[in-house]
């Protein structure tokens, strides 16, 4: 599942949840609506957390005359070239791609087109996939023209629904089952992809490769904040480990606001 | 003579080829294009000319896997962002698990600080360093995992050396000209792999170009 995939749901959150967002996706006729074609990350929320680019062709572009014409206003144009330009802007976010927990074993279904004419797709096979998925991300807070928006991603992650798959079964839920959060001052996370599932019949579990940057101190565990079903039975040296995802989550943006010194959670108008 | 070794991991990664139009093709390992931009963005440069006649020596410590993926594409056709001319699918290739090293020697650079300086910087105390955004290698999609500085012996493992061939069978740029192609500047490699914990003389490459405005 692409990066990609995943900031689309997150923008789609924010529009429902009435944030102004720039590119606007109209349900009925399937079609992204981009509001402002300059772009405005300090009005919109995606411009700024997701970034943006705006490029323009050159509008005129004359190429003649060598230097021997040049002067001669009669015979010569001068040479008048314009540039294309670009405006664009780097997303405070960064999303990598979500990949599976297990691998495919080629489950399939079998499926047969009800009513209507019968055609060469009136049985089909579908392949599906019953997994979960894990995926990273990470958000320079710095970057934001309203820092307060950070609380806003880290609800749109919560409780992110439509990524990927079928127009029509958009019915699965993409909100974390476990998360890990790192609140750090360093430049790389140092933890992705720290879920391993052994098989279907068993539990998730964090990397044992997580746990070991732990114990040595690479990690500083009080960096991390641990929540969800993951959560139970782990022992982590220093770690904020919340059985519940939302404490887990509310307990992170209370320290977020003290380090940002936001003293509301609400999202800006 | 400024030298310092970092260790870099990117779970997944796309080094799009230079000649690539719609078919997303990668390079089969980071260009030095990539790992310079890399580095520039973790000490927050915006000047790529900045840090030319730094000198990079990498090692790949995996073997990075190719996979085929379809992603739409966004074009600008048609005036109206919503038409659908204006979205295509096209295949990309991705590579995953990516494990190097990469040497940074800053003996041929005229500005103070040298990019091996402000890396170190940078890495030590991160606090001290004005940068934006998140950490990419390539596409702004592939997050870096880890980066860090460590020793020459650092993993004692097998290393894959990229080495300056003429004959080499991968063309790598070290300098990219994102306006046109004109200035992009390409040298031949090859992979090696070669018993040795430090870069073999031919495995440095100079990030330089003809019109740099800091030699």
């Amino acid at each position: 599942m692409s990066g990609d995939a995943i900031r689309w749901a997150l923008r789609y959150y924010w529009q429902q949840q009435c944030y102004a967002v720039n590119r606007f996706w109209n349900a009925d006729t399937f079609k992204n609506i981009l509001i402002d074609e300059d772009f405005d990350p300090v009005r919109f929320i995606d411009d700024d957390v997701l970034g943006y680019m705006k490029t323009e062709a050159a509008k005129e572009e004359i190429i003649e005359e060598d230097s021997e014409t040049q002067g001669k206003q009669d015979n010569g144009k001068r040479s008048k070239k314009t540039k294309g330009k670009s405006i664009s802007r780097l997303g405070a976010l960064g999303v990598n791609r979500a990949i599976s927990l297990t691998p495919y074993n080629r489950t399939r279904t079998f499926n047969a087109k009800s009513g209507g004419d019968k055609d060469r797709t009136s049985l089909h096979f579908h392949e599906y996939h019953n997994t979960r998925y894990q995926y990273g991300f990470a958000l320079d807070p710095n970057h934001l023209k309203d820092k307060s928006r950070i609380f806003a991603v880290i609800d749109g992650l919560m409780s992110i629904r439509k990524v990927g798959g079928h127009n029509n079964v958009f019915c699965y839920d993409f909100s974390p089952e476990s998360m890990v959060f790192r609140w750090t001052q360093k430049n790389s996370p140092h933890f992705f992809y720290c879920f391993e599932q052994h098989s279907l019949e068993v539990e998730p579990i964090i990397s044992s490769d997580l746990i070991e940057q732990v114990e040595v101190e690479d990690i500083d565990g009080n960096e991390l904040w641990i929540g969800g079903k993951i959560a139970k039975n782990l022992h982590l040296k220093d770690a904020h480990i919340f059985l519940g995802r939302e404490q887990a989550v509310a307990d992170l943006k209370r320290v977020i606001a003290r380090d940002l010194d936001l003293t509301e959670f609400q999202p800006s108008s | 003579m400024s030298l310092i070794a970092l260790y870099v991991e990117v779970p997944f990664a796309t080094f799009r080829q230079s000649h690539a139009r719609e078919y997303g093709k990668t390079y089969p390992v980071p260009p030095p294009s990539t790992v310079y931009g890399m580095l520039l963005s973790l000490v927050g440069e915006t000047d790529a000319y900045k840090h030319c006649g730094v000198q990079l020596a990498i090692a790949m410590l995996s073997q990075p896997r190719k996979s085929k993926v379809l992603r739409k594409l966004h074009r600008f056709k048609v005036k109206d962002y919503s038409d659908s001319r204006n979205t295509i699918l096209e295949y990309q290739e991705i590579l995953t698990d990516i494990k190097f090293m990469v040497w940074v020697a800053s003996g041929e650079e005229r500005v103070q600080p040298t990019l091996a300086e402000r890396v170190e910087q940078a890495l030590m105390h991160p606090t001290s360093v004005q940068r934006f955004g998140c950490l990419y290698l390539g596409e702004s999609n592939d997050l870096v995992n880890v980066v860090k500085l460590v020793s020459d012996d650092y993993r004692g493992e097998s290393r894959r050396w990229l080495i300056r061939d003429d004959e080499g069978l991968i063309t790598l740029p070290y300098w990219v000209d994102h306006v046109g192609s004109r200035g992009t500047r390409w040298l031949r490699y090859r992979l090696q792999e070669i018993s040795t914990q430090s870069p073999p003389e031919s495995s440095w490459t100079t990030i330089s170009v003809p019109f740099c405005k800091h030699l």
